[in-house]
C-alpha cells in the first residue's frame, strides 16, 4: 500500500480513538456511561443503530455475494422497515416509560427475575462469541490485504475499539459510529465512481446493466414459496420481519442505543431512519458488487481473488495444471470481453459460463492441494478491487471504511455486553447496594474484560469455519424465542411469569429441533420461535390461572 | 411540544416508511423485468 494510504488509515484510527476517548468527560455516572444520560439526538442514534448492524462482512461479503450471484440478498432486509414501524408503536414506548438500562430489566418488571436472567444470559452467551466472530471474520481478509498476521490484525482492530468503548461508554460508541457511518457511505460512493469510470469508456450504462441482467444478477426478487431457499421474497418479508423485530426489539446492542435517545419520539425517529435508509443503503452495497462484476468483464480479473495459497498450489502436485488453467482463463476472459462489447447476449452468456467453469476448477485445485474445504474466494473480490484498482488515497479510505464497519459493530456489542453483565447480573444478583462510582468502575472493567475475551475468541476462531457458522446460527436459535417473550409481555395482559419462562424454554427447544432435523431456512426460525413462545406461554398462563381459580 | 401535536407527523412517518418500501419493491421488480 502507498504511504499516502497508510497515512489515511493511521489518521482514521487515531481520529476515532481520540474522538471516543474524549467522550469520557460525560460519563462520570452509570447512566452516562451506558445511556449517555438519555441525551442523544435522533439522527446520531439512527446512524449508530445502522453502523452497529453493518459489520465489515456486510461490506466485504455482500459485495462479493452480489459479484457472484447478484442482488437477491436484498430480500433479507424486506421485513426491516415494517419492523421499525411496529417497534416504534409497541416496544419503544414501553422501554422508555420503564426507564430501564437493559431490555431484559423490563422482563423482571413485567414477569419475574427468573425470566429476566434467562433472557439476559441467552443474550450474553450469543453476543460474547459473535463479538469474537465480528472481529475474526474481517481480520482474515484485512490481514491478506495488508500482509499482517491475523493476531496482529485483530489487535489493531480490537485494542483501539476496546480502549475508547471502555473509557467513553455509549457516548463514545454512538459518536464514533456517526463518523464511521459517514466514512462507510463516502467510501462506497467513491468505489461506485471508480467503477463507473472504468466501465463507461467500454460500454454505455444501459449495456452494462444488460450484461449484468443477462447473467441473472439483477433478479432481486424470488417470489417462490420454498421454505428451504434461504432468501426469497416471503422469507425476507415474513421471516426477516420477525428477525428484525427480535434484533432491534430484544437485542441489547440495539435497544441500549435507542434508550440513549433524548425522548421516546427521538428514539422512534432513530429507528424509522433505518426504515427509510436501510434498503437503499444495502442496494448501494449490492449494486457495487454487481458493478464490480461488469468492471471485470472489461478489465482483466485474476482467476482467483484469494491468492493466499498461490505458492502452495504452484509447488504442489497440481501446479502445472493450475498454470495451464490460468492461461485458459486469460483467453476466456478476452473472449467474454469481446462478446460484452459486441452486445450479443447469447454469446456473452456462453462465454461467461466458460469463465465461471474455469474459476470453479481453480477453486477445486486449491481445495485439493491445501485440503481447505472452507476456501473462500467471494470475500476477497471487493478488497482485491480496492487494493489493485482504486487510486492512491481512496485505497486508504476504503480500508478505513472496512475498519470502521468492524469497529462500530464490535463497539456496540461490547458496550451492550458490559451493560447486561453489570445491570442484569452484578448489580441484580451479587452487589445490590453500592455507590454509583463503584458500579461505574465495574462497568469499565467489564467492558475491558469482554473486549479482551473477544480478541482471544477471535484469534482462536479464525481457522475454524464451522465454529463461525455455529456462532452465527446460534443467534437464530434464540432470537425468535426472545421476541416471543417480549410479545407476551406487551401484548398479553394475562401472561404470567411461569408461562413466559416455560414458553421461552419451549420456543428454543422447538427451534433447535427444526434447525437440526429439517431444511427450513434460518429466517423462518425467528417466526417459529416467536409463535411457539407466544402460544405455549399464553396456554400455560391461562391453564395456571384457571387452576388457581 | 405536546405529544398530541407530534401524533400526525409520526403517523405520516410510519406511512412514509411503508410507501417507500412498496415503491422500492415495485422498482426492483420492474428493474429485473427490464433487464
Amino acid at each position: 500500500m502507498h504511504p499516502i494510504d497508510w497515512t489515511v488509515l493511521v489518521a482514521y484510527v487515531v481520529w476515532i480513538l481520540w474522538d471516543g476517548v474524549r467522550r469520557a468527560k460525560d460519563t462520570d455516572k452509570v447512566e452516562g456511561y451506558f445511556l449517555a444520560n438519555r441525551s442523544l439526538p435522533w439522527w446520531a442514534v439512527g446512524l449508530s443503530v445502522m453502523a452497529t448492524q453493518m459489520s465489515a462482512i456486510t461490506i466485504v461479503g455482500t459485495t462479493g455475494q452480489a459479484y457472484d450471484s447478484g442482488l437477491g440478498f436484498i430480500q433479507f432486509y424486506l421485513g426491516l422497515p415494517l419492523a421499525m414501524v411496529i417497534l416504534s408503536v409497541t416496544l419503544v414506548p414501553f422501554f422508555h416509560k420503564a426507564k430501564v438500562y437493559t431490555a431484559y430489566e423490563y422482563l423482571e418488571r413485567r414477569f419475574d427475575v427468573r425470566t429476566r436472567t434467562l433472557a439476559s444470559l441467552l443474550f450474553l452467551l450469543g453476543r460474547t462469541f459473535s463479538l469474537g466472530v465480528v472481529l475474526a471474520a474481517p481480520s482474515v481478509v484485512i490481514s491478506a490485504i495488508l500482509g499482517w498476521s491475523i493476531p496482529l490484525t485483530i489487535l489493531v482492530l480490537g485494542v483501539p475499539m476496546v480502549v475508547y468503548t471502555s473509557i467513553g461508554g455509549v457516548q463514545a460508541v454512538a459518536w464514533t459510529d456517526v463518523k464511521q457511518m459517514v466514512i462507510i457511505v463516502f467510501g462506497m460512493l467513491a468505489a461506485v465512481t471508480v467503477l463507473l469510470l472504468g466501465i463507461l469508456p467500454e460500454v454505455s450504462f444501459g449495456r452494462a446493466l444488460d450484461l449484468a441482467g443477462a447473467t441473472g444478477r439483477l433478479e432481486a426478487l424470488d417470489f417462490s414459496f420454498d421454505l428451504s431457499t434461504p432468501y426469497t421474497f416471503w422469507s425476507g418479508l415474513i421471516g426477516g420481519l420477525f428477525l428484525s423485530l427480535a434484533y432491534f426489539g430484544c437485542d441489547q446492542s440495539q435497544v441500549q442505543r435507542y434508550l440513549a435517545a433524548r425522548s421516546v419520539n427521538e428514539a422512534r425517529h432513530s429507528l424509522l431512519m433505518s426504515g427509510y435508509v436501510k434498503i437503499p443503503l444495502q442496494l448501494l452495497i449490492l449494486g457495487t458488487g454487481v458493478l464490480v462484476f461488469v468492471f471485470y468483464v472489461f478489465q482483466p480479473p485474476p482467476m482467483l481473488f484469494n491468492r493466499a495459497h498461490d505458492d502452495l498450489v504452484a509447488a504442489g502436485p497440481y501446479g502445472a495444471e493450475y498454470a495451464a488453467l490460468e492461461a485458459e482463463f486469460d483467453a476466456a476472459v478476452i473472449d467474454r470481453s469481446e462478446a460484452g462489447t459486441a452486445g450479443n447476449r447469447e454469446t456473452f452468456l456462453t462465454r461467461d459460463a466458460r469463465v465461471a467453469e474455469i474459476r470453479a476448477r481453480a477453486v477445486g485445485i486449491v481445495k485439493a492441494t491445501t485440503g481447505d474445504e472452507q476456501f473462500n474466494d467471494v470475500n476477497y473480490v471487493f478488497p482485491t478491487f480496492i487494493t489493485t484498482r482504486m487510486p492512491v488515497g481512496l485505497v486508504g479510505l476504503m480500508i478505513a471504511a472496512i475498519f470502521a464497519a468492524a469497529m462500530s459493530t464490535a463497539a456496540g456489542e461490547l458496550s451492550a455486553l458490559s451493560s447486561a453483565t453489570v445491570i442484569d447480573f452484578y448489580r441484580r444478583h451479587f452487589v445490590k447496594q453500592a455507590t454509583d462510582a463503584h458500579y461505574l468502575r465495574v462497568s469499565r472493567l467489564a467492558t475491558m474484560f469482554w473486549g479482551l475475551f473477544a480478541c482471544v475468541v477471535a484469534v482462536n476462531s479464525v481457522n475454524r469455519g464451522s465454529l463461525i457458522e455455529v456462532v452465527n446460527r446460534y443467534g437464530s436459535f434464540f432470537y425468535g424465542s426472545l421476541l416471543g417473550v417480549f410479545l407476551l409481555a406487551t401484548l398479553s395482559k394475562r401472561a404470567t411469569s411461569t408461562g413466559a419462562f416455560w414458553g421461552l424454554i419451549a420456543g428454543m427447544t422447538v427451534v433447535l429441533v427444526v434447525a437440526f432435523t429439517t431444511s427450513v431456512a434460518f429466517l423462518w426460525h425467528n417466526l417459529i420461535g416467536a409463535v411457539v413462545v407466544f402460544a405455549v406461554g399464553s396456554a400455560i398462563s391461562v391453564w395456571k390461572s384457571r387452576r388457581q381459580v | 411540544m405536546t405529544s398530541r401535536q407530534n401524533e400526525p407527523s409520526l403517523t405520516s412517518l410510519y406511512l412514509g416508511v411503508i410507501l417507500v418500501e412498496v415503491a422500492l419493491i415495485a422498482a426492483l421488480w420492474l428493474f429485473s423485468r427490464a433487464y
